[in-house]
């Protein structure tokens, strides 16, 4: 099942960075934050709303995708998981390039 | 703020084992936490990377679900290049720093470590390089 969603969210992902077709969808936001980027791309500072909107989707679901696996990883095999000091540390040791 | 992590050959390989290295499943762990990152990997590397023979399966696999970037202009190449000359790298090894110092890469996976790091210090990257 897990195995599955990956790969079906996976490809979703790749077609999406593939360029695939687009379709409009109806989405709530906060207002002062849909005006911010609305903002932004009549200054020029992004493409789009849609184009940043989208790179901020593939990220989310990146991170999903990255989950699902670790997630799987550690339900066969429990003692691999990281320990919160060594997650720490890792983010520690990018500080420059996460700042 | 997003995460990117860029992978070279041994880099795709360790996160496609059935038990990646502790130190790659960090990185992950602070990505999935983050909750949005690229796992980046120029397809230069699967040159390196893949076989042709059945055993690539798990490195197919998992090149599903990264982003394989396949594009290189010039311009990119031109820089590679340029953070190549008097260092050691390969012409690979070249292609994945820049791609890390471009995208600002928090994390850069790979086996070879010290040509890395030269070349993402001839570059001004930041990238923590990891070690596999």
């Amino acid at each position: 099942m897990e195995h599955a969603l990956i790969d079906e969210l996976s490809e979703a992902l790749a077609a999406a960075r593939r360029g695939a077709t687009t379709k409009p969808v109806s989405v709530s936001l906060p207002a002062p934050l849909a005006d911010a980027f609305r903002l932004l791309a009549d200054h020029g500072l992004i493409d789009s709303v849609s184009v940043a909107t989208t790179g901020a989707l593939e990220e989310a679901l990146q991170a999903v995708i990255v989950g699902l696996r670790l997630d799987a990883i550690y339900a066969e095999h429990p003692d691999a998981r990281p320990t919160e000091q060594q997650v720490t540390q890792m983010t520690e040791r990018a500080r420059a390039a996460l700042s | 703020m997003s995460v990117t992590v860029v992978l070279d050959g041994a880099g795709l390989h360790a996160w496609a084992q059935r038990v990646p290295p502790r130190d790659v499943l960090a990185v992950m762990e602070v990505l999935r936490r983050r909750g949005a990152g690229r796992v980046l990997v120029p397809s230069v590397v699967t040159v390196e990377a893949l076989t042709g023979a059945a055993r690539d399966a798990a490195v197919n696999q998992i090149i599903k679900q990264v982003d394989v970037d396949e594009d290189l202009p010039l311009t990119r190449t031109r820089a590679a290049a340029k953070l190549r000359r008097e260092t050691a790298g390969s012409t690979v090894d070249a292609v994945v720093a820049e791609a890390a110092v471009r995208t600002r890469a928090a994390y850069l996976i790979t086996s070879d470590p010290d040509d890395m790091a030269a070349l993402l210090n001839r570059g001004g990257g930041h990238a923590h390089v990891v070690t596999v």
